[in-house]
């Protein structure tokens, strides 16, 4: 039998030739309908946009992306001197810190071992929501969503009628707390409690109403909303990576505006926002300061062993220009300041498997990362000019 | 609007109709393509001065020629015996047209398109790698529906 995508490729050509030769009225409808737009002509406002909600069930990346939102004013305002506050002392992962990434070639959520193979990880029968993180004392913890029936009941929505769970790994795999929670994202965790994210979405996945960030007490499964975000902004599209340090979570978000396309929108080029939040786990009090990075998708962060840095994972600006290659790359910033300290290509977002490879291009995606010391990072990549995809790790000195 | 732009704008129409309405087979169907096509070429000619300067206008009109062409339903496709292809698996069909609808408008426009990963991230308002996960998954569902193992 021929392979599946030579067999969609034939029977893409003779749909085609089909539908282009099938009926003579064809070509001449469509030019007359071009020339003079149909009577009624639908004008429809955009919808909102949403990143979050189409990622309920296609969970592929190791960030949350949310739709952005804006914090009033008076509990986002800066402290006096311009620096943010944050306390370096506890709750840090040590080095050499856990790699756990999506093998996408595989579709597998795994650890990736200093020098040896990479292990599947324990998922509890969950497909996570965010990615799963690793407990400060060993294990882990998973959030996300109990497996659906092949094929879904007859009516079943793919965005509201999902059921999610929690569940808790510990050293020596065996899952120790599984429980039911509402719709969330796994953001971090520190010792005793995990960190979720979640916003309503309505029946077509699009998000209806303002985030809010929960600590889940791990040992007994009591909930306190840590920050509701009070606005809600349905006119940008963002993502975010987050981190725990010393009992603050730690994000940062790239926002872009969009601007509509019949009911569908479009980024709008050179609208990127690259912004350091810092919410504290406590109070809920919140500070953020812009950072001088053009990214217009971060696909993930990582707070340095001793809390004074952290790692970004991100996608450049988005030109708008199809020539332009799509880059991945790697910053370094400082957590009191957001100062940028370092900042370097990883590759391009773009899969040469299909159509050839432009010239220059270095074809490989992001997928994980960790801190092995004080100055170095273990990156996780993959090919993207192999059929699986083939994972591979640089190791980056980054002071 | 002269003479010069209504041709060159007649000429975008032959190259790029072709391309649209086999990419809109795969989420509106055989019966649905056509009218998806005339609206998103509608807001070509609308928009022309907009439009040509693009990059990627096939990319640009697919999204637009689905949200002028809400549907509900599933599309349908012919089976390849009526498209005189025997060679082609029966079931094939009826699997890419139970996919999720990412994912199969994913493996649509890469397999049966044969468009390339930036233009379908374009065209789905996604970034290149989900665009490879969609395609990935698809696949992987496809092979499954359909008990073919994955190629060496």
């Amino acid at each position: 039998m021929l392979e599946l995508e030579e067999q969609l490729r034939r029977y893409g050509d003779a749909l085609g030739r089909s539908l282009a030769h099938g009926d003579a009225r064809d070509l001449a409808g469509d030019q007359r309908v071009a020339l003079k737009p149909p009577p009624g002509h639908r004008r429809r406002r955009p919808p909102l946009l949403v990143a979050v909600a189409a990622t309920a069930c296609v969970v592929a990346i190791t960030v949350a992306a949310v739709t952005v939102v804006r914090s009033d004013r008076g509990d986002d305002a800066e402290p006096a001197d311009g620096q943010i506050d944050l306390a370096i002392d506890a709750g840090l992962e040590p080095a050499p810190q856990r790699l756990i990434l999506l093998d996408s070639g595989r579709e597998l959520w795994r650890e990736l071992p200093r020098d040896d193979k990479p292990v599947p990880l324990e998922l509890a029968g969950l497909d996570p929501h965010g990615a799963p993180r690793p407990l400060p004392g060993g294990g882990h913890v998973v959030v996300g969503i109990h497996p659906v029936e092949e094929p879904p009941p007859e009516g079943f929505n793919e965005f509201t009628d999902l059921t999610f769970g929690l569940a808790v790994v510990g050293l020596d795999g065996e899952v120790d707390v599984e429980r039911d929670i509402e719709p969330s994202t796994l953001v971090g965790v520190t010792a005793t409690e995990a960190i979720l994210g979640r916003q309503p979405t309505d029946e077509s996945g699009e998000a209806s109403g303002p985030a809010s960030i929960v600590a889940h007490d791990l040992a007994t499964g009591e909930e306190r909303l840590v920050r509701r975000v009070v606005t809600f902004d349905p006119d940008r599209m963002a993502s975010a990576g987050w981190a725990i340090v010393a009992g603050d979570l730690v994000a940062v978000e790239a926002s872009q505006l969009t601007e509509p396309i019949g009911e569908n929108a479009s980024r709008v080029p050179g609208s990127e926002e690259c912004t350091l939040r810092v919410t504290d786990l406590t109070t809920g009090e919140v500070t953020e300061k812009p950072l001088d990075l053009e990214c217009s998708m971060v696909r993930g962060l990582q707070a340095s062993p001793d809390g004074s840095q952290a790692a970004v994972a991100y996608e450049g600006a988005f030109s708008g220009r199809t020539r332009d290659l799509p880059q991945v790359r790697l910053a370094v910033i400082d957590l009191p300041n957001g100062a940028v300290r370092h900042d370097q290509l990883l590759g391009h977002n773009i899969d040469c498997r299909t159509g050839g490879c432009p010239p220059g291009a270095k074809p490989a995606d992001y997928q994980g990362m960790a801190w092995d010391d004080a100055a170095t990072l273990r990156v996780a990549m993959t090919d993207l000019t192999t059929a699986f995809r083939d994972l591979s790790v640089q190791r980056i000195t980054v002071r | 609007m002269g003479a010069t732009t209504a041709e060159e704008f007649d000429a975008f129409v032959q190259e790029v109709r072709p391309r649209l309405l086999r990419a809109f087979a795969g989420c509106r169907g055989r019966d649905g393509a056509p009218d998806a096509t005339a609206e998103a070429l509608a807001y070509a000619w609308e928009h022309w001065t907009t439009v040509r300067g693009m990059d990627n206008p096939a990319g640009y009109l697919y999204r637009v020629g689905l949200s002028r062409t809400r549907s509900r339903k599933r599309p349908v496709l012919p089976q390849p015996k009526r498209l005189g292809m025997p060679e082609i698996e029966p079931a094939l069909i009826p699997a890419l047209l139970a996919l999720p609808e990412t994912q199969r408008t994913a493996v649509w426009l890469v397999h049966a398109c044969q468009w390339r990963y930036m233009e379908v991230a374009e065209a789905m308002d996604t970034s290149v790698s989900m665009v490879g996960n969609h395609v990935h998954r698809g696949m992987e569902r496809l092979r499954a529906r359909l008990e073919v193992g994955t190629h060496a």
